[in-house]
């Protein structure tokens, strides 16, 4: 266990680690995204209350887990950075800021889009929930753009890791905002089995299909870019030159 | 397998009155996943580029020159 995570923190081996490994994630993300938006428009019954607009939801949730769960990686990464300095923490950081950023987007978006019919307008200034993520793009965007103001590529790499860092507070406060100041978005639905009545499984089965797509996509797209980075950073690395020397071995 | 909601696909396409919404909020979906795989995409040439150039040179002191060499990501 130890020796695979050591050969992960090493650019090279990480590379060829995942030559595989992103084509078999592209091809789950493609199965479970297909399956589970067919069945949440198609088969999923209407709300009792809002009609065919839930729909939405199938796509709101998953980008809302991914906008979280991309600053948890992103969170660990920084601080493993900053304390052992290992240096593909911080590609697999610097990989993960623009889709967290374009997944904060998306919940803002298909949020709007589900507000106006549900509550009556795209946005409001005075709610908590709307806001907090509002905040959390802009930290995202901080975070780019903070370790391109850099000459040096690790004074970008150290200030953009404790940028991460300070940003974290920011996600209890999205967590809670629904319960300590409810103006309009909803509390977290239940999705537990024992309350099925509320939640027949034709509703949240094609949530968590389309959320472990999430997950899939993410780490596919994920992956596309930490290899990317790691050929850019190792580029004078006599193995990636070997790698580009024209001869047949490359992939 | 659960039924199909909808008789027709007029039906479908209108989503109860709320077919705006939906299908706007599924087209930023779309959007959201074709601009996260073309991204690494184009960048994955652009680095390819980058990477055959230092590997026509034997030396350990490769070239340093061209704009591609900055790092900078072209979003």
């Amino acid at each position: 266990m130890m020796n695979w995570l050591y050969q992960l923190a090493s650019p090279k081996l990480f590379y060829a680690m995942t030559n595989r490994l992103v084509v078999w994630l592209a091809v789950i993300c493609t199965v479970l995204f297909t399956i589970g938006v067919i069945w949440a428009l198609l088969f999923a019954p209407p709300d009792y209350q809002m009609g065919h607009n839930y729909r939405i939801i199938y796509i709101h949730v998953p980008a809302a887990g991914l906008m979280e769960g991309c600053y948890y990686l992103m969170s660990l990464m920084a601080f493993s950075y900053l304390m052992w300095q290992i240096k593909m923490a911080d590609i697999v950081a610097e990989a993960a800021a623009p889709i967290g950023a374009m997944a904060t987007a998306l919940v803002l978006v298909s949020g709007a889009l589900w507000g106006k019919p549900t509550w009556g307008t795209y946005w409001i200034w005075g709610d908590a929930r709307l806001t907090s993520s509002l905040i959390m793009l802009f930290i995202y965007i901080g975070i780019i753009l903070l370790r391109e103001a850099f000459e040096s590529p690790e004074s970008g790499a150290k200030v953009s890791a404790v940028l991460t860092l300070v940003g974290l507070v920011n996600i209890p406060i999205i967590k809670y905002s629904v319960e300590w100041w409810a103006v309009l978005h909803q509390p977290a639905s239940q999705l537990s089995m024992r309350d099925t009545a509320a939640n027949p499984p034709e509703i949240w089965v094609p949530a968590f299909i389309v959320g472990f797509g999430m997950i899939a996509f993410f780490f596919w797209v994920l992956t596309l870019r930490v290899r990317n980075e790691i050929l850019f950073r190792e580029r004078k690395a006599q193995w990636v030159r070997q790698l580009f020397d024209g001869s047949p071995q490359h992939a | 397998m659960p039924e199909m909601q909808f008789a027709s696909f007029a039906e479908f396409l209108s989503m109860g009155g709320y077919g705006f919404y939906v299908w706007l909020a599924y087209a930023a979906f779309m959007v959201f996943l074709v601009a996260n795989v073309v991204q690494p995409m184009l960048r994955r040439r652009q680095v390819e580029k980058i990477a055959r150039r230092y590997a026509q040179f034997n030396e350990p002191s490769a070239p340093e020159t061209g704009a591609e060499d900055s790092g900078v990501v072209e979003s």
